[in-house]
């Protein structure tokens, strides 16, 4: 369980201090995986950084027990002028504790990621679709209780987008996501529960077709 | 199978070591002439003034010290300062993806960066005293070594401090800091002693040049290094003094910044 308690985030600017959230309050359930929805803008990057830790609220609080990953998002965690092994193995340091763990992780990574001898190059030699592969084989490596995916498995070739998707249908028994995606057919299909996103409002549905509905309702007030 | 828990020591010393080797990574890259530049840069600075200051003063030594190993003296421990806090005003646009990763927080960054300097211009320095010594004959070995670590150690912290207060200033103003901070480090190398010996320089300049914390470690490095070297006025404790301060006042400014830091998306 994932508890949200009086979250205030906001990001100055120079027209003044931009809320994201004002008095955020709720709870995610454990071992099911949510969909996130919401408009540009609307504070989902905002929601995974919070959950993941590489942001902080202003103020309030994010209890919760378990691990969870970094955000996987298409930007961010890989430096491009390093190689992707050079890559990897930051990471793998940063979670493993022995070299032979490091070792066979970076054996998986290479593996899993499946651009060959690109993992001997710098990622900015990298295509878009490379480098999402490459961040998502990393997590992958390691057993995380929570994957935060930030637009992330939208990007590679559908034969990724299936690899991808069984690799976290294997890890359902220990793991579960949160996904953020525009891909509305995406989240509906794998997504047990959803949460929507609109103008600093966030509600949890306990049914996707239920938050789908509320989310097209909210977007036709909107027009 | 979840992740392992670990004790926040065994992250925190994690992080450490995988930044180190990331620096290292990025600091030697992926072409020869990385490392090359490494040792070259120094010794290009101890060259070029080795060769200078033998013509203008037209004799080899200070003291008795041989030039070349005056300069080395000078210049590497000022390395350590330079680079980090030249590296440190561009450090937080440039590693903004490392903060991905929830374990790993600014100062993180900036300390390990302070720390790459401080083991590569120690092994140079190492280097050079074996080559000194066993080529040249020059007597580079320091007669009262554990002060010489003392100081580079104090160095590195007072760089580490200074790194800190740059790479706020540098996130916020990026342009003004290079205008601020980097046009005077230019001329903090002429009057760090690292050209001319504390002995040699005018009673009445004195007392302004040693507020300069640097030329303290500078000169007290010389002393402990070659026998008899006269460094007046300078002292290790006025050294680590000003460190001490300038930790408390670089961690003040950076934890004052912590989450503007993080918001250089």
């Amino acid at each position: 369980m994932i508890e949200i308690q009086n979250l205030y985030k906001y990001y100055p600017t120079a027209l003044g201090r931009k809320y994201v959230f004002k008095d955020l309050n709720i709870k995610i359930p454990e071992m099911c995986n949510i969909g996130v929805l919401g408009l540009n803008g609307s504070g989902k990057s905002t929601l995974i950084n919070l959950l993941s830790g590489s942001d902080q609220p202003n103020r309030g609080s994010i209890k919760m027990n378990g691990s969870v990953s970094w955000p996987l998002g298409l930007s961010g965690g890989v430096q491009a002028r390093l190689t992707g092994r050079q890559n990897a193995e930051f990471v793998c340091r940063i979670y493993c504790a022995s070299r032979k763990e490091i070792n066979r992780k970076l054996e998986f990574i290479k593996e899993f990621s499946d651009i060959e001898d690109f993992f001997e190059l710098p990622v900015r030699t990298y295509s878009s679709g490379m480098q999402s592969k490459l961040t998502f084989a990393m997590s992958m490596a390691f057993d995380f209780d929570i994957y935060l995916i930030d637009e992330l498995t939208a990007v590679g070739d559908s034969q990724f987008r299936k690899k991808s998707r069984q690799a976290l249908k294997d890890k359902s028994g220990s793991s579960s996501y949160i996904m953020v995606s525009h891909n509305v057919n995406d989240l509906i299909k794998d997504c047990d529960q959803m949460i929507v996103l609109h103008k600093g409002e966030v509600k949890i549905f306990e049914d996707v077709d239920r938050g789908l509905d509320y989310y097209k309702e909210k977007i036709r007030v909107k027009k | 199978m979840s992740l392992a828990k670990r004790s926040s020591w065994r992250v925190q010393w994690a992080v450490w070591k995988a930044l180190f080797h990331r620096w290292l990574d990025t600091k030697i890259g992926d072409h020869f002439l990385g490392p090359l530049w490494v040792i070259t840069e120094p010794l290009m600075h101890i060259a070029t003034l080795t060769i200078i200051f033998t013509f203008i003063r037209s004799r080899g030594d200070y003291q008795g010290i041989p030039f070349a190993a005056f300069f080395a003296a000078g210049i590497l421990p000022y390395f350590i300062f330079q680079h980090t806090v030249n590296k440190s005003l561009r450090a937080m646009r440039q590693n903004k993806q490392l903060f991905s990763y929830r374990q790993v927080k600014p100062l993180d960054v900036i300390f390990v960066m302070a720390y790459v300097e401080l083991f590569i211009y120690s092994l140079i320095v190492l280097l050079l005293m074996w080559v000194g010594a066993w080529f040249f004959n020059i007597d580079a070995i320091p007669h009262r070594p554990l002060e010489v670590v003392l100081i580079f150690i104090l160095m590195f912290l007072f760089s580490t401090g200074s790194g800190l207060f740059c790479a706020v200033l540098g996130a916020r103003w990026e342009d003004a800091s290079t205008l601020i901070i980097q046009m005077p480090l230019r001329l903090l190398y002429f009057i760090s002693g690292i050209l001319i010996p504390m002995e040699a320089l005018p009673m009445s300049l004195h007392k302004y040049m040693l507020w300069n914390p640097l030329l303290h470690g500078i000169e007290q490095i010389r002393a402990h290094t070659f026998d008899g070297y006269i460094a007046s006025g300078t002292s290790i404790s006025y050294l680590a003094l000003c460190t001490v301060a300038n930790l408390f006042i670089g961690l003040t400014y950076f934890s004052m910044n912590r989450s503007r830091l993080l918001l250089l998306r």
